[in-house]
């Protein structure tokens, strides 16, 4: 009992934590909401640190995936507190701070889950405290609208993911992981496979991946920029890991070929890349832009998925998400401080921003350069990683060679897209600024200051730091 | 103990963050890093220059991670390219000496640049090689964008999305020499990779074998930036709306990577591609030397007139390396060093009457001789170069590459023959050129007042224009020092079938 405490200490605390933010709101010391969460956060980043490995049940595992990922999430979400506190006035503190909390804590659930509830569960809380931040600028009605559209396309993928599980439940008899594999052994492979492809649609949906995605780009134009951080960087670490989990345990290599199950994630993989790609060169709007980017980085990590086996793949799908993270949260941090209105990022909107804060802007432009894959950033070494994967499993084997064509495609996206990233800055340094602009900038709040500065700072070093790579691969695989 | 060549790339490196914190006196900072390299390539270049070689001097080799290492060292040619990359960025800071749009920023993205080039002429690793290649667009993207012309936006990007689609093949490329190699010696050592040849031939993607995919990948990267018709549109407006000091750096140093990537990767690691597509890599080369001369002739404005020229000097290169003979490849060679001197000297003049008269249009000129006599002297002397006058440093190149494809016999006479009409075209424009704006009697009476070259423009146009007599007069140190690496290259590719 108390092993299983030790294990889910982060959950736990993170728990503890959200319930006393939400507590501090009805206490009236709002003040110290984001204060409570962010140290409660820590101890919680601290615990993930320390917590043993191991599994609770057959429902939750902390594998070597989740023990990168549970850090990963609450690193991300102590970076996204620390720049809530010092963008909000203390009045949003509390819900906004609770409201993130639930988001990391379905995170952390959906992470660790090796079970169709827990995974079921987090989902869920991620999904409607994702929708409650989107919608947050109460009176905006762009971010009503991406709220509504959140809750409405989120709604419709949850249910589906849930038809799907309940036909897994009823062919299974099972809910875990590793049942439904075993189940796969017996017979009835084509229901099992409907049923998986059905209950898999959850997961596609809080990953952006192309059919999934339509959603994307309304909600992150609309939704406020820290919102947009939150919903584009934590869900996709938590359903990242556990797809992985997902797939060498309900679909494991011993029963169904990996060139089938690589030639599907390859197909959505090439689908996300090019239609990102071609999508994201006519969007006007900044944070548009990182929505088909998020929906193309979707397509890159799904494609670095398709090349297991290999031991390179999941390695590539961490490092990409270690480069992806601090890329977006930076970018639209960056937007958030040149944007001249609140909330509108539009191209226009933003030109000759770059001049009002020359420093914002180099951070923006290092953090986009770097989501466009150039080198020596942190996006260059996450590419290279994918491609390196897809090319030694694609030349390896001839059945697999659908990861050659994908990894063109995710080439010929990198190429593409490199277009809308330069839109963005070209309008924050290219263009004059408009000519009646003649307010003061205001100081740049320290607190957003250092969360940028971090994210620049690690998107320099994991380029630079070549060595990374072989670190996470050790770290996946012993 | 770090080398030479490490602190050739160290010392811009750490010059672009001094920069930034030394506001006013970047330029010093900046010009005190540029001298690094330069003094090493020059030091490297004598050597080679005494004890001629194929071999590769200051080497030094550092493991990295992800089977990339640190591995620096020169031949005959990276040592000649080396000294050329530190003196053209020395001039292009003395030329920007007077930069008054937030300096430190600019210095310290001059410094971001030539540390990523000197990485590329230096480095032996086929991953350092495209992260320098690469990482080269940023500084290049701001430097034309943020310090350009009126349209500066658009020829920053679109600079920026040519080179970078030319490019994106050769990442391809890499990793899959990577993988195709077997896993215990695994390597991105060019050297070893080019002992390896037999196995990308041998090794088929997707119905093409690797060979093939690899040596059209640099082909493309590498055409775009020579750049050869038609994939040359980017570098006029490029060249037009950059501010001279870019210009310079553009001419001097940028479009030699172009060449550098078909010397040091494309003809040895895939031989026997180079002898099948040798003669349509010619072609390229001699269309680009006819075409973008004959478009010379008919510009209005002066720096576009120099772009061209440029396009069209450049085709010599390619029409030189594809040549496989030993004349060949040494005067393309040789053509891509006195290039290096030639245009940027050119880009320089031109600066000097866009300051003074604010435009660049050939018929609002004549007569220059008169105020500025130092000026039109120089400006004869660049473009008689230029027109490859023989004891100028135009003229062995351009000789040498010819005599290289007479040499060859068959039809490559024919394609020597058809290039050595450009001498005819390059004098009809350069002369014209000279003819309108510095003979003749003052056309514009305000232009009577111009002031000739001031001390600073001297400091930047003298040392190009002695290095310009020097090589025509006396080419023999320069060509003894790039012969022996290309007379090896030769070995290693015709050897190969």
């Amino acid at each position: 009992m108390s092993e299983t405490l030790m294990i889910l200490a982060p959950e736990l605390i993170l728990t503890a934590t959200l319930l006393a933010v939400l507590l501090s709101d009805a206490a009236r010391w709002r003040s110290f909401a984001y204060l409570l969460a962010l140290s409660g956060t820590l101890c919680a980043l601290l615990a993930s640190a320390l917590a043993p490995r191991g599994t609770v049940g057959d429902q939750l595992a902390i594998d070597a995936w989740a023990a990168l990922a549970r850090p990963a999430i609450l690193l991300s979400a102590v970076l996204l507190l620390m720049a809530a506190r010092s963008l909000h006035d203390d009045d949003d503190g509390p819900a906004w701070a609770a409201l993130l909390l639930a988001l990391a804590l379905g995170a952390l659930v959906t992470a660790a889950s090796a079970h169709l509830l827990p995974l079921w569960l987090g989902l869920e809380l991620m999904s409607l405290s994702g929708y409650a931040l989107a919608g947050w600028r109460a009176g905006s009605r762009r971010s009503a609208e991406a709220g509504m559209k959140y809750v409405l396309f989120g709604g419709a993928a949850s249910a589906l993911s849930l038809y799907g599980m309940s036909h897994l439940y009823g062919l299974a008899g099972r809910l875990d992981f590793a049942g439904i594999g075993a189940m796969l052994a017996v017979d009835q492979p084509l229901p099992v496979t409907a049923a998986l492809l059905i209950a898999s649609v959850g997961l596609a949906y809080k990953l952006t991946l192309v059919p999934f995605h339509y959603y994307a780009p309304d909600v992150y134009q609309g939704a406020p920029p820290l919102a947009v951080a939150s919903v584009g960087t934590l869900p996709k670490i938590a359903a990242i890991a556990v797809l992985v989990r997902a797939l060498s345990s309900a679909v494991p290599e011993s029963l169904v070929s990996p060139a089938s199950v690589s030639g599907l994630l390859a197909l959505l993989a090439t689908a996300s890349l090019l239609v990102a790609a071609l999508t994201a060169v006519v969007a006007r709007d900044a944070q548009r832009i990182i929505a088909y980017s998020a929906i193309a980085h979707a397509g890159s990590m799904v494609l670095a998925l398709a090349a297991r086996p290999h031991s390179s793949a999941t390695a590539a799908a961490a490092f990409y998400l270690a480069a992806y993270v601090p890329a977006t949260i930076g970018a639209l941090l960056a937007l958030a401080l040149l944007a001249p209105t609140a909330g509108r990022t539009a191209l226009v909107e933003l030109a000759g921003s770059g001049q009002r804060r020359p420093w914002t802007g180099v951070a923006l432009v290092v953090c986009l350069a770097s989501l466009a894959g150039l080198p020596p950033l942190a996006g260059f070494l996450a590419k290279w990683g994918v491609l390196r994967a897809a090319l030694e499993v694609g030349l390896g084997a001839p059945e697999r060679s659908v990861l050659l064509w994908a990894a063109g495609a995710l080439l010929l996206s990198t190429a593409i897209s490199a277009w809308a990233y330069l839109l963005i800055i070209r309008a924050v340094f290219f263009q004059p600024a408009p000519a009646q602009q003649t307010t003061a900038t205001p100081p740049l709040p320290p607190g957003v200051a250092a969360v940028l500065a971090l994210c620049v700072a690690a998107t320099l070093a994991l380029g630079l730091w070549l060595s990374g790579f072989a670190v996470l691969l050790h770290s996946l695989h012993p | 103990m770090i080398g030479a060549l490490t602190w050739s790339v160290l010392a811009p490196l750490l010059a672009s963050v001094l920069c930034l914190l030394a506001g006013r006196a970047a330029r010093w900072v900046a010009l005190g890093a540029m001298l690094v390299p330069l003094a090493v390539g020059s030091a490297a270049l004598v050597s080679f220059v005494r004890q001629p070689g194929a071999d590769f001097r200051l080497l030094e080799s550092y493991p990295w991670a992800l089977g990339a290492a640190w591995t620096v060292g020169v031949d005959g040619i990276g040592a000649a390219l080396l000294a050329l990359t530190g003196l053209v960025m020395s001039i292009a800071t003395i030329s920007a000496w007077n930069e008054a749009r937030r300096p430190a920023a600019y210095h310290a993205l001059v410094c971001l640049l030539t540390a990523a080039v000197v990485t590329v002429f230096t480095t032996l690793d086929l991953l350092v090689f495209y992260i320098a290649w690469e990482a080269l667009l940023l500084p290049m993207l701001a430097l034309i964008g943020l310090w350009g012309g009126e349209q500066r936006r658009y020829a920053a990007i679109k600079f920026f999305l040519f080179t970078l689609a030319g490019s994106i093949l050769m990442l391809a490329l890499v990793i899959a020499l990577w993988v195709v190699q077997p896993e215990a010696t695994r390597s991105f050592d060019i050297r070893q990779l080019a002992g390896q040849w037999r196995l990308w031939e041998s090794t088929s993607v997707l119905g093409v074998s690797l060979a093939r995919f690899g040596f059209v990948a640099v082909l493309l990267a590498a055409l775009v930036k020579v750049p050869a018709v038609p994939l040359h549109t980017w570098l006029p407006h490029a060249h037009v709306q950059a501010p001279t000091a870019i210009s310079v750096i553009l001419a001097g140093i940028l479009l030699k990577l172009g060449v550098y990537a078909l010397y040091r990767l494309a003809w040895p690691l895939f031989p026997l591609q180079a002898l099948v597509f040798d003669h349509w890599i010619a072609v390229l080369g001699v269309i680009g030397i006819l075409w973008a001369a004959w478009v010379a002739l008919g510009q209005q404005d002066l720096k576009r007139l120099v772009a061209y020229a440029s396009v069209s000097h450049m085709g010599f290169c390619l029409l030189g390396l594809a040549g496989l003979t030993s004349s060949g490849v040494t005067g393309g060679m040789v053509q891509a060093i006195t290039h290096g001197l030639g245009s940027p000297l050119l880009f320089l003049l031109v600066g000097v009457v866009y300051d003074r008269a604010h435009h660049r249009r050939i018929d609002g000129f004549g007569g220059l001789a008169t105020p500025m006599p130092r000026f039109a002297w120089a400006l004869l002397l660049a473009s008689l170069s230029g027109a490859g006058l023989p004891g100028l440093a135009g003229f062995p190149g351009e000789a040498l590459v010819l005599f290289g494809s007479y040499t060859a016999g068959g039809w490559w006479s024919w394609l020597g023959a058809l290039a050595t009409l450009s001498v005819v075209l390059s004098a009809a424009y350069l002369l014209w050129m000279l003819k309108r704006v510095i003979y003749g009697p003052l056309r514009h009476p305000e232009q009577a007042a111009f002031p000739d070259l001031d001390a600073r423009e001297q400091a930047a146009i003298l040392p190009l224009l002695l290095l310009l007599l020097l090589c025509g007069v006396w080419p023999t140190p320069l060509v003894a020092a790039l012969r022996p690496a290309c007379e090896a290259l030769i070995t290693h590719v015709t050897g190969a079938p």
